[in-house]
């Protein structure tokens, strides 16, 4: 600082011009509140257009399921050629979510990021939906493929993204949000994937394989648009950035891949929750079918009722639940509620005949609060410059847990029955509430940053802010 | 049959009294009687050719639990038989789908009723995906000195047993044999040997159907094998393995230990450092 501006600084300025600048006057429709972003009113609109991000790929995603039996006749393939469209997704996405994390943090930003990664999901649809109009499987592995590497990395933008805007607010809410969505987007396209292939059927193209393409390609507009929700999110934040003077990342926090491993133990306790967790929801759906036909002599259509209660529920649910935690905070305490209900949705299943509707209702509420609860506590763990690296590990490591899981619940139910794997699901689920108290217990020794109430959380963040105030006065 | 007059399906009745079947020592053995169908009448164009239906009886001189699926328990006093169809033409039905109309006949006077237990257990490891036994009985009341037929609701649509190529196998509920109208084939029937008075003892009949809504019926694989136990005696239980319990208790018993220890570990730190007092800065300095 020069003397000629030490001079001409008040000694005791007020606290509005501690500020380096000036503000920034918001003229005509940006000036409204729906535009300002000091106001909540815009951050929701925001929401909004985040939660379209990765709607595409969540309807994209699942196109395989809804057109299963059309897919398999048009195309001639057998059943193990059709998992593979998962597989090409799943498989990659044990390593690439972390790479796409750590180019979010260190390379792209999360803006860029979003947008290419956006980029590779209608790219990959594209191809997906070319390779079915041109009859080539192997064009449809490579567009599941690239669809994969924009897919689940535009998941971890999409988290920076909230932490982003939403730290200290409504994260917990965001996040469940975002997984209503997600839920949302798979059950549009199961309901009108078919409807819309019967209607391009009447257009008396030649072969179904044609007709299948067509299908894809009105897929991929989704994915379009979801693109263009990245456009506009990139473009709201850059001004948010401006209007906020939110801080960039300067040079001396160079990120580097070796960071990784001095991240704390709190957020491995945390992956490994996340994957104790969601391994003993999802691969337990996908075999739910049969075990409720069998055991409790369901009709199939009932019984198909009965499995997507979970997804049904927790559509509803995460961000009424979402808005709770967000209250009351005590983030830990939810995660280990919603593994203990969990845990006790599965014994009731195994163990009784109790009517499964009561079991997968309170599984779904259960998966809603841990949903909810769990991704929000990555931000209080890691910096925020390394926040993409962090949310690319966890979806790693939680992809590579279901991709193996799932291999081995099938082969666990037709050796050994059903009621082994649920035993065995109880037993993931136990190390992932093993993994909960630990969590807690690490973080009470340390100062229990993590499990704070909402109340706590904002009586600190206003005393950092009152430091940071005086801080500038004192520069 | 007769008994559930349904119209809209079209039906086609095989009678075994029509049926011819290849010669039995070719397959048998000491413990196995195999039983190959070489044709049988034809009803409406098609029939039965070559090997369509095969009967194995396997007989046993100890006891021990079936090395195929579904794993039946037998013992000495058990026969345990495949029912299996394969490769048959169903002509223009494109999704066929098959029933066995069953008698059973006991020893005692006709008025004994009999009746079929079925049980439902929360186990599964034997049978993957089969949660119920069932049991006909001869003697309801009195098991350990009557007869059983023994089965698990499931057939498999492949050579190959599997949880993956199973259907369920449905019975309709005992009827009398005189209101199904299966009288007169008793009277021509392989039994009329053994019980020459026959039309006084106790039997009842039942339609076995093999299928489930959404499977595809029969013409999907053009398989279904079904296996059953006859028997006398009390009918052998499936009982919760020891691996079962071993399993559940370790994979469940483990975690709830460690977190008891835990608890317990927590609180007495927490009683034994007692700290009380927060120093303010100290506080601050956990804000980020």
């Amino acid at each position: 600082m020069t003397d000629s501006q030490s001079e001409k600084k008040p000694l005791l300025g007020a606290v509005n011009e501690g500020d380096d600048g000036e503000e920034e006057v918001l003229e005509g429709c940006g000036g409204t509140m729906a535009c300002n972003p000091h106001r909540p009113l815009h951050r929701y609109l925001v929401l909004a257009i985040m939660c379209f991000l990765s709607f595409g790929s969540y309807f994209c995603y699942d196109n395989p399921a809804a057109l299963q039996d059309t897919m398999i006749k048009a195309l001639d393939i057998s059943e193990s050629t059709f998992m593979g469209f998962y597989s090409w997704y799943s498989w990659p996405n044990v390593i690439l979510c972390f790479f796409g994390g750590f180019l979010i943090d260190r390379v792209f930003g999360v803006r860029m990021g979003a947008i290419i990664f956006s980029l590779f999901v209608t790219a990959g649809q594209v191809l997906f939906a070319a390779g079915a109009l041109v009859n080539h499987v192997w064009l449809m592995n490579v567009g599941r493929f690239v669809f994969g590497i924009g897919g689940e990395s535009l998941c971890v933008a999409q988290n920076t993204y909230a932490v982003k805007w939403f730290q200290g607010k409504e994260l917990n809410m965001v996040f469940g949000l975002q997984l209503s969505f997600s839920r949302v987007g798979s059950t549009v396209n199961m309901n009108i994937m078919q409807p819309i292939y019967q209607w391009i059927t009447g257009f008396g193209f030649k072969n179904d394989y044609t007709d299948l393409g067509v299908v894809l390609m009105i897929g991929a507009i989704m994915c379009v648009f979801s693109l263009f929700c990245a456009l506009a999110l990139s473009f709201f934040d850059k001004r948010a950035d401006r209007i906020l003077k939110r801080a960039a990342v300067t040079s001396d926090e160079q990120i580097r891949i070796t960071d990784v491993k001095d991240f704390p133990l709190t957020f491995w306790l945390l992956s490994i929750i996340c994957v104790g967790y969601y391994v003993a929801v999802f691969p337990f759906i996908g075999l739910g079918l049969v075990f409720f036909e069998m055991k409790w002599g369901f009709e199939p259509s009932l019984a198909n009722n009965v499995n997507s209660l979970v997804y049904i529920i927790s559509a509803v649910a995460s961000p009424v639940f979402g808005f709770l935690i967000d209250r009351t905070g005590r983030n830990i305490f939810w995660v280990i509620l919603g593994t203990v209900c969990t845990i006790g949705c599965h014994a009731l299943l195994a163990f009784t005949f109790l009517n499964p509707y009561v079991g997968m209702s309170c599984m779904g509420l259960a998966y809603s609060i841990l949903a909810s609860a769990l991704w929000p506590i990555a931000s209080q763990i890691v910096r925020n410059s390394q926040l993409g690296t962090a949310y690319g590990i966890m979806q790693a490591i939680q992809n590579l847990g279901l991709a193996v899981i799932a291999i081995a619940a099938g082969a666990i139910v037709d050796s050994s029955g059903y009621l082994i794997l649920e035993v065995f699901f109880l037993a993931c689920l136990c190390v992932a509430l093993i993994a909960a108290v630990m969590l807690y217990l690490v973080d009470a020794s340390r100062g229990g940053k993590l499990n704070r109430s909402a109340k706590e959380r904002k009586r600190l963040a206003a005393l950092k802010e009152e430091e940071e105030e005086e801080k500038k006065l004192l520069d | 049959i007769n008994l559930h007059h349904i119209n809209s399906t079209k039906w086609r009745v095989y009678d075994f009294t029509e049926f011819e079947w290849q010669d039995i020592t070719t397959w048998s053995s000491n413990n196995l009687i195999v039983m190959k169908v070489k044709t049988s009448g034809e009803v409406m164009d098609a029939a039965f050719y070559n090997e369509s239906l095969v009967l194995q009886f396997h007989m046993f001189d100890h006891s021990d639990r079936s090395k195929e699926l579904p794993h039946l328990l037998y013992d000495a006093d058990s026969t345990q038989f495949d029912f299996t169809l394969q490769d048959i033409d169903t002509g223009n039905y494109s999704s066929a789908r098959w029933g066995l109309e069953t008698v059973l006949l006991g020893s005692d006077k006709k008025t004994t009723g009999m009746h079929i237990e079925t049980k439902k257990s929360i186990d599964d490891e034997y049978t993957p995906g089969v949660f119920e036994m069932s049991n006909w009985l001869t003697r309801p009341g009195n098991e350990a000195n009557g007869g059983y037929l023994q089965w698990k609701p499931v057939c498999y649509l492949k050579p190959g047993r599997a949880r993956s190529v199973a259907t369920k196998v449905d019975y309709t509920n005992l009827a009398s044999t005189s209101d199904v109208n299966v009288d007169t084939f008793l009277q021509s029937s392989i039994m009329y040997s053994y019980f020459p008075d026959i039309m006084s003892v106790s039997r009842s009949a039942t339609n076995f159907t093999f299928g489930l809504e959404s499977d595809g019926g029969f013409t999907k694989t053009n398989f279904t094998s079904w296996t059953a136990q006859l028997g006398f005696g009390a009918p052998p239980e499936d009982k919760v393995s020891s691996l079962v319990v071993g399993v559940i208790s370790a994979g469940l018993g483990l975690p709830v230990i460690l977190i008891m220890f835990g608890g317990l570990f927590v609180i007495i730190k927490k009683k034994t450092s007692k700290e009380g007092y927060t120093d303010l800065d100290t506080d601050r300095s956990n804000i980020q």
